[in-house]
């Protein structure tokens, strides 16, 4: 089946191409707040994970490697 | 008359050198003003070279030929140059862990290791460059160094891979024979596989870590990069053993005597299909399966396994994060942790401060049920085998984040968290160079249970006696 290609489809697709082609303005570096609060957030989300995993009572800390 | 050195020498074997210095090819001074005029002048082009200690080499090495000329040998180290990553204390030269902080501080003990090895006559001919504190808890891109990113000998526009990254870089480029390194969460196989090279991660313990940079006390690992696995073992047996000065040492010495190892046909080797097919990048999968099939040509035994299911990257992070602010909490607490090149580094490590004590304690407890989920496996099989890194080494200038965030992910991750895993379970590894994707060195690692070196080093030594890759090294000028 054909598809009937109008002015106005056609304008659109060529904005769309150029949007895509447009490099995106670089992201400002975070500031030093923001990396602060992400490595905080990141710890807490590494704390919600470990937390799912089942930990018997009587598990205590690794401490020792035996071959 | 002075002895004048072609290229070969610089990529030789430790064996292959000795056995020459002993038949008085050449001297000891003689090899070590080649290798350490080589270390001074292509080192910086790689920004692997963190201190020069030509004249201190040059000195050891005449003391060395007057031992040759008596017939006085001790071992095959004795005589050949090696470097060091900068994280292990040298008295009278900086040792600056790769942190502009530490740029001027001078320690007074001498590493363990580099003590051994200088008993055995090995000729310590420079300090190597290494990402700031060894990666810390976190950092975003490969230029988190004082030295700047490390420089991948196959190609100076993509990273060394680190934390170890002059060691890497200076075995990878003939600069010197080996190299000592260290790994917390990956800084040993990383680069080894980035740059075409073996490296072992030793079981926790069994390499002492007096002396060097404490990131982790619970982590941290003392390891040789090398050419072969070979000359992993020949290193490994020096610097392995009990050491009063280390709490964490394990009081267990290493003998390389591949002739002992165990035979291929009784070595049940672990691994998962997804790991060969799915999750390495597309250009790397012919040499990840073609060093699939040599391994298994060997004669071991193939078994599918699955790896534990634990949330590994969050663990090691977690115990990462906590133990390096309690270790670092000087220098972040008195705002010097500001002068630390990657910013996510500093962020992490403030945050570190905050991490509960039940958060770390949850984590070191899941981290028994990761060790003992593995002594589980490993009465199965004997060793896993996956792919060292997924990806060849990135661009200098990539986001690391960009590392693990630009490919969607398999549903079966096969192996993917082997070296957070390997690293919480204190198990030794031993990445080796298997091939090229894209110009690129790939790696492949074998890990086994605590203290199985000898099977994991006789393993590779079987694999590299039937191929190349160890062989294979970059042009450099």
């Amino acid at each position: 089946m054909s598809r009937l290609l109008t002015r106005r489809s056609l304008a659109s697709l060529v904005a769309a191409a150029a949007a895509a082609q447009t490099p995106q303005p670089p992201q400002p570096p975070p500031t030093n707040d923001e990396e602060l609060a992400a490595a905080r957030a990141a710890a807490k989300a590494w704390n919600e994970q470990i937390a799912r995993t089942e930990l018997p009572r009587a598990v205590e800390p690794a401490a020792h490697f035996k071959a | 008359m002075a002895a004048s050195f072609g290229n070969d020498i610089f990529f030789a074997s430790i064996s292959e050198i000795n056995a020459q210095l002993r038949a008085k090819k050449f001297s000891a001074l003689e090899l070590t003003r080649a290798f350490s005029d080589r270390l001074d002048r292509l080192g910086p082009r790689y920004n692997a070279l963190a201190l020069s200690l030509r004249e201190q080499a040059l000195a050891h090495a005449r003391r060395v030929d007057v031992e040759l000329k008596r017939e006085r040998f001790r071992t095959l180290l004795q005589g050949v140059p090696y470097g060091a990553k900068d994280l292990f204390s040298l008295p009278g030269h900086p040792t600056t862990w790769g942190a502009k902080p530490y740029a001027a501080q001078v320690l007074k003990e001498t590493a363990t290791v580099i003590t051994r090895i200088e008993k055995t006559g090995g000729i310590l001919t420079g300090k190597l460059a290494m990402v700031e504190l060894a990666g810390g808890p976190m950092y975003r891109f490969p230029s988190a160094s004082l030295t700047g990113a490390g420089l991948n000998p196959w190609d100076r526009s993509r990273w060394s891979g680190g934390s170890s990254s002059g060691s890497a870089i200076a075995v990878a480029a003939g600069l010197t024979t080996y190299a000592l390194g260290s790994e917390t969460s990956g800084s040993i196989l990383t680069p080894s596989a980035f740059c075409g090279l073996t490296g072992l991660r030793p079981t926790y313990g069994l390499v002492s870590r007096h002396g060097a940079m404490a990131l982790s006390w619970t982590l941290d690992k003392v390891g040789p990069i090398c050419r072969s696995a070979e000359d992993c073992g020949i290193v490994l047996q020096q610097i392995a053993g009990s050491d009063p000065e280390d709490p964490t040492s394990a009081g267990k010495s290493f003998y390389f005597t591949p002739r002992y190892a165990r035979a291929m046909a009784d070595i049940v080797v672990g691994f998962s299909p997804s790991d060969f097919s799915d999750l390495p990048e597309e250009a790397a999968r012919p040499a990840l399966q073609k060093a699939f099939d040599d391994i298994k040509a060997l004669g071991v035994k193939i078994k599918e396994v699955a790896i534990p299911e634990f949330p590994y990257g969050p663990l090691v992070s977690t115990i990462i994060s906590a133990e390096a602010a309690s270790i670092f909490e000087d220098l972040i607490t008195s705002g010097k942790v500001d002068e630390l090149a990657d910013p996510r580094q500093i962020a992490g490590l403030k945050a570190g401060l905050d991490v509960p004590a039940r958060d770390y304690l949850r984590a070191m407890r899941v981290r028994s049920l990761v060790q003992q989920a593995f002594r589980d496996l490993f009465a199965e099989i004997d060793v896993i085998i996956a792919p060292t890194r997924a990806t060849i080494a990135p661009k200098t200038t990539e986001s690391l984040d960009r590392l693990s965030t630009s490919r969607p992910m398999p549903q079966n991750r096969g192996f993917a968290a082997l070296i957070p895993a390997g690293n919480l379970a204190g198990l030794p590894g031993l990445s080796l160079p298997c091939g090229f994707a894209n110009g690129m060195p790939v790696g492949i690692q074998l890990v086994g249970r605590p203290f199985s070196e000898m099977m994991l080093l006789n393993m590779g030594r079987e694999y590299q006696s039937r191929t190349d890759h160890h062989k294979k090294h970059p042009e450099v000028s």
